[in-house]
C-alpha cells in the first residue's frame, strides 16, 4: 500500500472551513518548472487518463506530495494517507459550452470525510477558460448527477479560476461542472484522489484560541436546507473529524451548534467532546 | 323557425342513442333541423358555393352564414355527442369542421329513378363504397384518440339505401379492440377480414337528419347518383385529446363566429390552444428559490428560450428574474410548483432549493 505522512498544515478554523465550504482552493503551489513539464507530458499523452505520470519523480515530489497540498490532505484524512493510484486529465479545447452540474459518480453520502478528490491547473485557468465551478456547502446536500442536469445558472456558486501550479482539494460529492470557456487553446485538468487509512483525530494544527462550543458553524448550504440544518451538518462533520464523531449530538431549538449569543456554555455541546485536544 | 329545433323537446331518447352508439359505432339522429332549417342550410350552401365556385366548402367559407352557425354544435348532436364523450369522462369539444360539401350533380336521378339503382348487394359492396376508417386517415393518433373520436354527418339532402348512402360496418369498432395496439398506435385488422365479418349497412337518412359514428368504424358510401348530396361534416373529441389534431384541420378559438351557448365546445386561449397552434414554440424557465414562495430569491435559475439554452450571467444581480414571482409578472406561468413532499426529510436535505418550473410560448 502506498502511503505516505507528512506535517499538517492546516489550523483548526481551516479545517472548519473546509467542513463549512466543501473545497480549498492553494494558488500557485506548484513550480511554474513543473508547470510547464506537465504540459508538455499532457500535450505528448492527451489521452484521458494519463496515469503513468504518477510515475514520474519531479510530479510525485511536486504535485502528488506538493508540501502545501500534501500538509492539507494530511490535516483533512489523517497520517498514512493513501497515495492516488489514477489521474484524470480533463482537457477540454476551447472555447465549450459548459458542462452539466453533477456529482461524481460512486459516492458515499454520509458525513464522514474518508477520501478527496484533488485538482491540479498546470496552466492559468482564467475565467476565460472555463475553470470548473463548485457549489460551496453542496457537499452537504444530496444530488444525484442525473437529476442535476437542467440546473445552470446557482448563484452560490464559485469559480475555481486560478494561476497556474494551483491545487484545489474537494469533498467527493460537492457539486461542481466545467464552466464556460470563451478564449481559444486548451485547457487541461488533472484529477486525482487520496483516501484515508486512519481513523479521524484532531492532528490538525490546533489553535490555542479556537472553541468548538463556540465556534460558527454556519455555511452556505444553510440556504439549501431548512434553517439550522447546515450548520448542524458541518458540526457532526467536523466533529467527525475530531474523532468524536459517536459524541455528537443535537438536542434541537437554541441549542448548540447553533449560531446564538448565549449565556453560559452552550446548551447541549457533548462534555465529552471537551476542548477536543 | 330556426329556434323551432331548439324550443321544441329533443325527439329522441339520448340514452337509447348512446347505447347504440356503444354497440353499433354509429347512430342516426333524425330531425336534427326542420324543413324551414334545411331550405335555409340549402340556400346558405348555395350562395357560398356559388360565391366560391365550389362545392367543398369550408368552415372559413361557411361561417358568415347563419344557416350554417346553426348548425354546427346543434344541440340535438351535441346532445349525444356528449352522453358518448362523457361515457369517458371527459368533456367533448369540436376538434375539426370540414365544413360542408355537395357530392351530387353528376350523373344526377331524381328520387324516383334513384329506386332503381343497383341495390347494395354484396358482391360489389366493396368496390364501390370506399371502405374506411378514419383512425386510419389520422396521422399519429393515439389509440385513445380515435376511441373516444366522432364524426357527425348533417344531411341536407335525402339520401337512400342504394344511392348516395352512408354505408356502414356494424359494429366493426370493437374490432378495434380485439386488434389492440401496437405502442399507443391502434392496430386495425385487414380490411376483407373485417367486411366479411361484420353485417354492411346502409344507412339512408332523411335531409335535415345527421349520422354519427365514431372514428373507429369502418364506413364508406354508396356513389351517389342524385343532384345534390349536402351535407356538413363536423368531428368531436375528448378535450384532453384535443392536441392529437395536430398536423389536422383543426377548429379552435372560434369563439368569435358561433353563439356563447356552444363556446363550451370550442377549444380556446383558457386550454392553451394559443400556445400551441402551429408555430408556436414553448420557453421553459426553472427557478430553484429558497423556499415554497412564490417571491423566495432565486437559488437557481435556468431558462430555454426558442429551442435554445440562454447563457445566463454568473451574477445573480443580473439574473433576468430574482423570483418566480418576478417571471410571473413578465409574462411566464408556473406550470409546476415544488413538490413538498420532497422537502420533509429536514435532517436530509436534497437538490437545490424548491424549484418553479415555468412557460411561455413564443409565437415564431
Amino acid at each position: 500500500m502506498t502511503t505516505y505522512d507528512c506535517a499538517p498544515t492546516l489550523t483548526d478554523s481551516e479545517v472548519l472551513e473546509f467542513c463549512k465550504n466543501g473545497y480549498l482552493m492553494l494558488e500557485g503551489v506548484v513550480p511554474e518548472e513543473v508547470n510547464r513539464r506537465t504540459l508538455e507530458y499532457v500535450d505528448a499523452q492527451p489521452q484521458m487518463e494519463p496515469t503513468e505520470i504518477l510515475k514520474e519523480a519531479w510530479f510525485h515530489d511536486n504535485v502528488t506530495i506538493n508540501p502545501v497540498a500534501a500538509g492539507a490532505v494530511r490535516s483533512l484524512l489523517g497520517k498514512d494517507f493513501h497515495l492516488p493510484i489514477l489521474m484524470s486529465n480533463h482537457r477540454i479545447k476551447c472555447p465549450a459550452g459548459s458542462q452539466g452540474w453533477h456529482v461524481d459518480g460512486n459516492f458515499d453520502f454520509k458525513l464522514v470525510l474518508p477520501y478527496l478528490q484533488v485538482f491540479y491547473y498546470p496552466q492559468e485557468t482564467p475565467a476565460e477558460n472555463g475553470p470548473t465551478e463548485v457549489v460551496p456547502g453542496s457537499h452537504l446536500v444530496k444530488n444525484i448527477a442525473r437529476g442535476m442536469q437542467h440546473y445552470d445558472r446557482i448563484g452560490a456558486a464559485r469559480a475555481t479560476a486560478a494561476p497556474a501550479g494551483s491545487i484545489f482539494l474537494t469533498a467527493y460529492q460537492i457539486w461542481h461542472r466545467r464552466s464556460r470557456s470563451t478564449a481559444d487553446g486548451v485547457r487541461n485538468l488533472l484529477k486525482y484522489f487520496y483516501w484515508r487509512t486512519q481513523a479521524p483525530t484532531r492532528d490538525w494544527i490546533v489553535e490555542p484560541d479556537f472553541d468548538p462550543a463556540t465556534a460558527n458553524y454556519e455555511t452556505p448550504a444553510d440556504q439549501m436546507s431548512d434553517q439550522f440544518r447546515g450548520c448542524n451538518r458541518v458540526a457532526e462533520l467536523f466533529t467527525w473529524l475530531c474523532g468524536k464523531g459517536e459524541h455528537f449530538q443535537n438536542l434541537g431549538g437554541q441549542s448548540w451548534p447553533l449560531p446564538a449569543h448565549r449565556l453560559g456554555t452552550s446548551y447541549g455541546y457533548p462534555t465529552e467532546l471537551g476542548t477536543m485536544g | 323557425m330556426r329556434g323551432d329545433s331548439f324550443s321544441n323537446a329533443i325527439p329522441m331518447n339520448v340514452d337509447q342513442l348512446l347505447v347504440r352508439l356503444l354497440i353499433d359505432g354509429y347512430v342516426v339522429v333524425p330531425n336534427v333541423l326542420n324543413a324551414d332549417e334545411v331550405k335555409e342550410a340549402q340556400a346558405a350552401f348555395e350562395c357560398k358555393a356559388g360565391e366560391h365556385e365550389t362545392h367543398n366548402l369550408s368552415w372559413a367559407q361557411l361561417r358568415s352564414e347563419e344557416a350554417m352557425v346553426h348548425a354546427t354544435c346543434h344541440p340535438k348532436i351535441m346532445a349525444v355527442v356528449d352522453a358518448f364523450v362523457s361515457y369517458f369522462d371527459q368533456e367533448a369539444v369540436l376538434c375539426c369542421h370540414n365544413g360542408a360539401r355537395d357530392a351530387g350533380g353528376r350523373d344526377a336521378h331524381d328520387e324516383v329513378e334513384a329506386a332503381r339503382m343497383p341495390g347494395f348487394g354484396s358482391e360489389d359492396r366493396r368496390k364501390r363504397a370506399g371502405w374506411h376508417n378514419d383512425g386510419r386517415v389520422l396521422k399519429d393518433v393515439r389509440d385513445a384518440f380515435s376511441a373516444t373520436s366522432l364524426t357527425a354527418l348533417l344531411y341536407f339532402d335525402q339520401t337512400f339505401a342504394n344511392n348516395g348512402a352512408f354505408v356502414v360496418a356494424r359494429g366493426s369498432h370493437h374490432l378495434h379492440f380485439s386488434f389492440g395496439t401496437k405502442g399507443e398506435q391502434p392496430y386495425y385488422p385487414d380490411n376483407d377480414f373485417l367486411l366479411d365479418n361484420c353485417e354492411l349497412r346502409p344507412v339512408p337518412v332523411e335531409a335535415g337528419s345527421a349520422i354519427i359514428f365514431r372514428a373507429q368504424s369502418w364506413h364508406g358510401v354508396l356513389p351517389t347518383h342524385l343532384k345534390h348530396r349536402r351535407l356538413m361534416v363536423q368531428c368531436f373529441c375528448a378535450k384532453d385529446l384535443f392536441y392529437e389534431m395536430h398536423g389536422h384541420n383543426v377548429f379552435a378559438n372560434e369563439a368569435d363566429f358561433l353563439p356563447a351557448e356552444k363556446h363550451r365546445y370550442l377549444y380556446g386561449e383558457e386550454d392553451g390552444w394559443e400556445n400551441q397552434k402551429a408555430g408556436a414554440r414553448q420557453d421553459i424557465l426553472y427557478i430553484q428559490a429558497a423556499s415554497s414562495s412564490l417571491s423566495s430569491g432565486a437559488l437557481g435559475i435556468s431558462m430555454v428560450v426558442d429551442g435554445k439554452r440562454q447563457e445566463i450571467s454568473a451574477n445573480p444581480e443580473e439574473w433576468p428574474y430574482r423570483s418566480a414571482l418576478d417571471a410571473i409578472n413578465d409574462g411566464w406561468r408556473v406550470v409546476q410548483f415544488p413538490d413538498l413532499s420532497l422537502l420533509m426529510d429536514e435532517l436530509n436535505p436534497k437538490g437545490l432549493g424548491c424549484e418553479f418550473i415555468l412557460e411561455r410560448w413564443r409565437q415564431l
